[in-house]
């Protein structure tokens, strides 16, 4: 299940990168830092991926689930991050 | 061909809508609690209580799936509450503020992620001139339309930059279920606070929305239009 969800994110990530012409997102892999210190997403870019995730989800997986929560918000670690960290939070969130 | 979203298609002005924008070549994609009261090749309905974010959020995924992105949101679903502040339940209060409040931010933050994408969209949101009249007996109502103003006011600032204009309408009381309960000294008191002192219609309504949806109207945002010459 891990690895569809990382596919799900890393094709999401493409997409945002072709949507707002960002040739650093064309080609992310597991490792990518999304967001805070290095991070290559700016806050709007990560509103867009959350978006862009969720749908893919919803048509991939068939699910439908909300990824910016209170609890995304509030965790110390931000679900948003890292590709990993994502991948990490949407598992835990589908597990529940 | 257009899609529009428009929340409360069951029964009075939003059914109405529904049906003259049908007419007009839109696809119209249409939401209530109970079921589809229009058929339509061109008309789409879903069962949904406006202010479930689970069922809100699936909505308008399922909507992009099958119809692609929603390029007009007319957030018409609302319920009036006439009463005195001291005489109002806590219960409706919540009722009020979940169906006209809540739903109109629920669905403006989906659709809007979805908009978003295409860097284009309208979103329209109902107030109401009880807002600028402040009238008596309507402190609930008015107060949850108030904080629609609020959030047409602020989220035209935040969704600009995504190319999502987002206006509300402020009618006046038109001639539906919603004001049946209304007595008509308080009606008559009512349109005697309007300059121009009649009830509103369907049509009064449209125009403005057509006004807000016009392409000529690129340049609009952030605004609340009043009918009947109501003024803040």
């Amino acid at each position: 299940m891990n690895r569809k969800i990382t596919d799900i994110v890393l094709d999401a990530i493409k997409s945002v990168g072709e949507m707002e012409d960002k040739p650093e997102l064309l080609h992310p892999d597991e490792n990518l830092r999304l967001f805070g210190g290095d991070g290559v997403m700016d806050s709007l870019s990560i509103v867009m991926l959350i978006s862009e995730v969720e749908d893919q989800l919803l048509d991939t997986l068939d699910v439908s689930i909300t990824l910016a929560d209170d609890r995304a918000m509030s965790q110390k670690t931000s679900p948003f991050r890292s590709v990993k960290t994502l991948v990490h939070y949407i598992s835990k969130l589908l597990d529940e | 061909m257009k899609l529009m979203l428009i929340t409360g298609t069951r029964k009075g002005i939003g059914h109405s809508l529904a049906l003259l924008y049908l007419q007009a070549g839109f696809q119209v994609v249409g939401c209530s609690r109970g079921n589809a009261s229009i058929e339509h090749d061109n008309y789409v309905h879903y069962c949904v209580d406006v202010s479930d974010e689970k069922a809100v959020s699936y909505m308008v995924k399922d909507i992009k799936k099958h119809h692609g992105i929603i390029d007009v949101l007319l957030n018409n679903a609302g319920m009036a509450s006439m009463n005195h502040l001291l005489t109002t339940t806590m219960s409706k209060a919540k009722q009020v503020f979940e169906t006209n409040f809540f739903g109109t931010f629920l669905f403006s933050r989906e659709v809007a992620k979805q908009m978003m994408r295409k860097k284009q969209g309208v979103i329209i949101n109902y107030s109401t001139v009880a807002v600028a009249l402040n009238l008596e007996g309507e402190a609930v109502y008015a107060a949850s339309k108030s904080a629609i103003e609020s959030l047409t006011r602020i989220s035209a600032k935040e969704l600009g930059q995504f190319g999502i204009r987002v206006n509300a309408i402020g009618p006046t009381p038109v001639e539906t279920d919603l004001i049946r309960q209304v007595p008509k000294e308080k009606l008559d008191e009512l349109l005697n606070a309007q300059v121009i002192k009649r009830f509103g219609t369907v049509a009064d309504i449209k125009n403005v929305i057509d006004f807000f949806i016009s392409e000529k109207s690129h340049f609009i945002t952030g605004q609340v239009v009043y009918l009947g010459g109501v003024m803040r």
